[in-house]
């Protein structure tokens, strides 16, 4: 258990790490011919990063938690066997 | 330097000793109880024991008050927050709180911290430095203290977890505090760690006292306000990451709030031999303890043992989240 949800700890320290600096380094500077329409922008794609974030994070714990499952179960049966 | 490092060790002592003394005085006087449910005895428990946290709160931070009254704004700020969310933990005890209901009234501790003004605006962020949030942050700040409060809220399954995680993630608040120079967010620290870990000495497996909802809103409202007091959000977010993932994938799964009281399909089964083991069933929620017993039954204590180590790794990323804040400041 230990090394692989130490792995997706990991992950998200490190991407939200790499999501702040994408964020200050590309969306923040935006600037956009209607000041309005720049904020508007800015905010959709920060929520937009923030929700890409969100859904890595939960498909891995999802494909982690679920392969584990099934790894145990063909543990068990090979060892019935 | 030594004057403060005596400073937070009288505040933690005291906190320490009076919430020693307090907790089984408050599961006395309340008489609350509720069942062990991790256990194949059932034994009933004596609940609220959060009320001697808040008694041992109240004694060290008055006596930080006393030795530093210079920070009297940040300590009632800090203080009121921790009470009113112990306040909402009180009534959800009593009589259960809705899933939404609670969310939103531990939102509304974050007052005390809005009408003194005792927050910055102006938060620290990893390599980048400081950041202007001065129309954003007043509006971001219901989430700073609710988030954490009911993360902490929903880790508090097993015995001995809620206090052990949250002394880790409290420590690691004192030590980047201290980095910071924040003095009185680190006394703050000091008094909650103090009767978090007399507390520990009761809520240990096998648990002979529960925090109840009073102790774990408490607790994670206190952490949310010493990160917004503190300015170190970031580095709270990164070392609550281990509740973090607790309540969102509990969130996820189930694809609302939820109450633990309504789920039917329960994430762990308590087998005969008094292990725990995951829930195979697709509809239950996947929670941390669910992903850990993933890989095979597991004692209790060995499941709070696998939340501390993961709370370890997290605390130490935000340390090295910390370091890398005073880079961006440029100490």
């Amino acid at each position: 258990m230990k090394a692989g949800l130490i792995g997706i700890v990991f992950f998200v320290w490190v991407s939200m790490l790499f999501g702040v600096w994408v964020t200050w380094k590309f969306v923040v500077p935006l600037q956009l011919p209607n000041p309005v329409l720049g904020g508007v922008a800015k905010v959709w794609l920060g929520a937009g990063l923030a929700a890409l974030w969100l859904w890595i994070w939960r498909k891995i714990a999802n494909t982690y938690f679920w392969q584990t499952i099934k790894k145990k179960k063909q543990d068990t049966v090979q060892a019935c066997a | 330097m030594f004057t403060w490092l005596l400073e937070f060790a009288i505040i933690f002592l005291i906190g320490l000793f009076i919430t020693f003394v307090a907790v089984p005085f408050a599961v006395k006087k309340t008489g609350i109880t509720g069942v062990d449910v991790h256990k194949s005895t059932k034994p009933v428990i004596p609940e609220m024991g959060g009320l001697g946290i808040a008694i041992g709160l109240v004694a060290a931070v008055g006596v930080s008050y006393i030795l530093m009254p210079t920070a009297g704004l940040k300590f009632a700020a800090f203080l009121f927050t921790a009470l009113i969310a112990g306040g909402v933990g009180v009534i959800d005890d009593l009589h259960t709180l809705g899933p939404r209901i609670k969310p939103l009234l531990t939102a509304v501790a974050c007052l005390p911290i809005l009408l003194l003004g005792t927050f910055s605006s102006h938060p620290y962020f990893p390599l980048i430095g400081r950041i202007r949030l001065t129309v954003v942050y007043p509006f971001l700040l219901p989430f700073a203290v609710a988030i954490p409060a009911n993360a902490v809220n929903m880790m508090d399954v097993l015995n001995g977890a809620m206090p052990a995680t949250c002394s880790i993630v409290i420590g690691t608040l004192l030590i980047c505090a201290i980095l910071f120079g924040q003095h009185e967010t680190a006394a703050m620290c000091a008094a909650l760690l103090g009767c978090l870990l007399a507390f520990y000495y009761y809520n240990r497996y096998p648990a002979r006292v529960f925090s109840g909802d009073v102790g774990s809103l408490m607790v994670g409202a206190s952490i949310g306000a010493l990160a917004s007091i503190g300015r170190m959000e970031v580095v709270a977010i990164v070392t609550l990451l281990p509740f973090i993932m607790n309540a969102f994938y509990g969130l996820t799964s189930i694809g609302r709030l939820y109450e633990r009281k309504e789920i039917v399909s329960r994430p762990i089964q308590l087998l005969e031999t008094g292990q725990l083991a995951a829930s195979t069933n697709p509809n239950a929620p996947i929670t941390l303890t669910r992903i850990i017993l993933a890989a095979g039954p597991l004692r209790e204590q060995e499941v709070v043992k696998n939340f501390l180590i993961l709370t370890m790794v997290s605390s130490f990323l935000a340390l090295i989240t910390a370091a890398l804040i005073l880079v961006g400041v440029g100490v």
